[in-house]
């Protein structure tokens, strides 16, 4: 029988059809927790109240903060998930080496966390549309829209920066703990234990304002894609080496 | 041409043999037995050819190429076994497409027409399926794939007897029409003696032997009869297991390496030839005796 | 909202136990029974037609409030204090609301307030009696304006009305009538805030601003004024 000669970006294409096709599960989650997200967006997810000696006046407030926020957390999950054996040994079932499998691992998270951010934008429809039907009380100026093609596109451009992080650090996690278990205990702790304790991480408040401080669209997703590119790198240097199916 | 060239590779765990000193090659199109008990070291081997697992020493040959992280050999080989990872919630039927996308040779009527023939739904979802359909599955993946090296570890477990037969049918047909190489592990070897060219025999992470069905069956004969004869009989002669029998009566399996005038010295002896599938056992006891002995030491201590 | 983000660190740990417990080939990889394709199709149904429902009836006339040009924020005291020390020329313009030139032809002027409730005033009414003020009243208005969440809803609140009847100026609305205001809000989502100035003041908490109102009445020097002493009227001695 003669021999299949195959082309690593040949593949690296077909593994990447394969997980766009039959990683339903990521899918599915999305979508989920999406749901759930519209569900509570629904019911006004903030606003206030004041009142004086001659006014009382009561904001309530829409947004697909809450939609956000969940996405971030699923992206990731999903990605984090995507890292573990029971989806990288199905690459092995079929063709595949270690450069092909991470390489279209990680060009499935990014299309998938693409996706998520047009989904989140496209729910903010959604909820103003349920604001719009719902309420009957004037619109605060400025919020009767949501906002014109330039501003949408920067909120994009946050989001989908956002997103990305959130999939390429869900990446990188995912491949230290298939290293060593470890890394299970070591980063949760490191991650939550200061949150907890009220203690400042300067490294880490230093990290999130470079991102969040940031004013240029421009600046903000060459930050972002630059950040992002060299986390999934190194989670894939990471996996260089792994074994399949050890047991 | 060789397919696989192994030159004492090795893989060690930690604490633990795997396979040590493997030093064997398999021919194009032929299909080799792994015969070996359970933790041998089969596993660990076919892994190891398969681009699974790195060999720890010594070199490992696949189509000229080192397997781990070759795309080539991966692309030319498929290993099978009932833990093969594939998405739970998938429909069979998907499964195959996604076949069909990496394998150029797939044939996808015969896995239709095979998984039809087994009673799988293609609307199931592998998730679904028993340990026995699963294996099954995999098996027809593995015949439709028509892989240059395809290999089956344990493909059978879980199978029931019919299922069993039919599928080495399977195999055997699509491999006269389709010769391509084929590793099938087993650690009982009666049930696809008629379908292997080769064996390779494993114990404890060694290759005993590695020959053609062929010269297994011929490779050592039972010598029987009272003991003081057999004993004398034996003295030169390379022994290869031993049974005691009540009434002084023993069986020994000896080398078949002596030559009819050997053979014609020993007087009231019964020679009788050893199937391959009991020289494979034999050869692979580990000379604790049987597992009667177990229970006879503890009648007495 | 705060509740949420509280409870995301605690989902993740669980997640990622729930994960690590049922790894390896025994993790059932599925989610939920209903095939991807009419979930997938379904959702972004969904969006869509909320997309295009919002273009069609395009943007709400029902708005409340408008725009604020220039920050004000926390300068209230500033106003405050300079109104109060006499500082018109400092006064920054965006403050100025108008001004109103009225005829007058007595020596004297009251001012009354048409309503007596002295609880809830609110507005600061001062008095200058200016030698360069020659047979008319200049009232100046001044505002800093009530703000939610960076946009200005002052036209909620009525304003003051003076009228000049035969030597008397007449307050109405000085004492206002309890408001009661009701807004829905949609906020641009907050990472997108990063970038804008337009809608930066969203706040991640409700931000009201309370604003007030500044009537600088300026009457000829000769002027006898007269009032009644119970009312919030400042007048500068010269």
């Amino acid at each position: 029988m003669s021999l299949t000669n195959v082309s690593t970006a040949n593949i690296i294409k077909k593994q990447y059809i394969h997980k766009m096709t039959s990683y339903r599960d990521a899918w599915k989650s999305l979508i989920i927790t999406q749901l759930i997200a519209l569900a509570i967006s629904s019911f006004s997810t903030g606003g206030g109240t004041t009142s004086g000696d001659f006014y009382s006046i009561n904001v309530t407030n829409y947004s697909v903060d809450v939609v956000f926020f969940f996405t971030v957390f699923w992206a990731f999950i999903a990605s984090f998930l995507v890292t573990t054996n029971s989806y990288t040994y199905e690459d092995f079932s079929y063709v595949s080496n270690r450069t092909t499998s991470a390489v279209s691992a990680i060009l499935f998270v990014a299309s998938i966390t693409t996706i998520a951010a047009i989904f989140t934008m496209l729910s903010s429809y959604f909820i103003f549309m349920v604001m719009y039907l719902t309420q009957d009380v004037n619109i605060l100026y400025g919020s009767n829209t949501i906002g014109d093609f330039s501003e949408i596109l920067s909120s994009f451009a946050a989001v989908w920066g956002y997103l990305l992080l959130a999939s390429s650090v869900g990446y990188i996690i995912g491949a230290l703990v298939q290293i060593s278990r470890i890394f299970s205990l070591v980063i949760p702790v490191l991650i939550f234990l200061p949150g907890f304790m009220n203690v400042q991480v300067p490294i880490l408040t230093d990290v999130v304002t470079f991102f969040t401080t940031e004013t240029s669209v421009m600046m903000f997703t060459m930050k972002v894609l630059i950040t992002a590119i060299l986390l999934f790198m190194l989670g894939w240097l990471l996996s260089a080496k792994k074994e399949v199916r050890t047991w | 041409m060789n397919v696989i060239e192994c030159r004492q590779a090795e893989k060690k765990y930690r604490g633990e043999h795997g396979i040590l000193h493997a030093d064997f090659t398999i021919r194009e199109n032929t299909i080799t037995g792994v015969i070996g008990r359970n933790g041998a070291g089969k596993t660990t081997l076919l892994k190891m050819l398969a681009g699974y697992l790195k060999p720890t020493g010594g070199e490992v040959k696949v189509f000229g190429e080192r397997p781990f992280n070759s795309l080539k050999v991966s692309a030319n080989s498929m290993y099978l076994d009932e833990f093969t990872v594939y998405s739970d919630s998938t429909p069979i039927g998907e499964l195959f497409q996604h076949h069909r996308r990496f394998y150029p040779n797939w044939d996808q009527q015969l896995a239709v027409e095979l998984l039809a023939y087994f009673s799988i739904s293609q609307k199931a979802v592998r998730g679904s399926l028993s340990k026995g359909q699963r294996n099954t599955l995999h098996g027809i993946i593995g015949l439709a794939a028509r892989c240059p090296l395809t290999i089956f570890d344990e493909p059978t477990t879980g199978m029931d007897a019919s299922v069993r037969k039919d599928f080495y049918r399977a195999l055997l047909k699509d491999y006269l029409t389709h010769p391509r190489t084929i590793l099938i592990s087993s650690h009982h070897l009666d049930e696809i003696e008629d379908l292997l060219e080769d064996i390779v025999l494993i114990d404890l992470g060694k290759i005993i032997l590695h020959l053609p069905v062929e010269e297994l069956k011929e490779f050592g004969m039972a010598i029987s009869g009272p003991a003081a004869a057999v004993n004398n009989w034996i003295q030169h002669k390379t022994v290869i297991a031993r049974k005691e029998e009540a009434s002084g009566m023993v069986t020994v399996i000896v080398k078949n390496d002596f030559t009819a005038a050997d053979k014609a010295t020993a007087a009231g002896l019964r020679f009788s030839p050893v199937s391959a599938s009991d020289m494979s056992i034999y050869l692979t006891n580990r000379e604790k005796g049987g597992i009667d002995d177990v229970f006879n030491k503890r009648q007495y201590s | 909202m705060v509740a949420v983000i509280t409870l995301l660190p605690v989902i993740m740990i669980g997640l990622i136990l729930v994960f690590f417990m049922t790894r390896n080939k025994s993790f059932r990889r599925q989610t939920s029974r209903i095939p991807l394709k009419y979930m997938l199709s379904a959702y972004v149904g969904i969006l869509l037609l909320s997309l295009v429902t919002y273009y069609m009836i395009g943007q709400s006339e029902e708005v409340a409030g408008r725009e604020i040009e220039s920050s004000v924020e926390s300068e209230d005291f500033d106003l405050h204090q300079k109104i109060f020390n006499r500082q018109f020329d400092e006064i920054d313009d965006k403050y100025y609301f108008g001004q109103e030139k009225i005829g007058l032809d007595s020596d004297e002027l009251s001012i009354r307030f048409a309503d007596q409730n002295m609880d809830t005033y609110s507005y600061n009414i001062v008095v200058t009696k200016d030698p360069d003020v020659k047979g008319e009243i200049i009232i100046d208005y001044y505002r800093v304006p009530f703000s939610i969440n960076g946009i200005d809803i002052s036209e909620e609140f009525e304003a003051a009305d003076m009228r000049y009847d035969n030597g008397e100026i007449i307050v109405n609305n000085l004492t206002r009538d309890y408001v009661n205001l009701e807004f829905a809000e949609f906020q641009m989502p907050i990472p997108g805030s990063q970038f804008s100035d337009d809608r930066s003041n969203r706040d991640w908490n409700f931000n009201f601003q309370s604003g007030g109102d500044f009537y600088h009445i300026q009457i000829p020097e000769n002027t006898q004024l007269n009032y009644d002493p119970n009312v919030p009227i400042y007048e500068f001695e010269n």
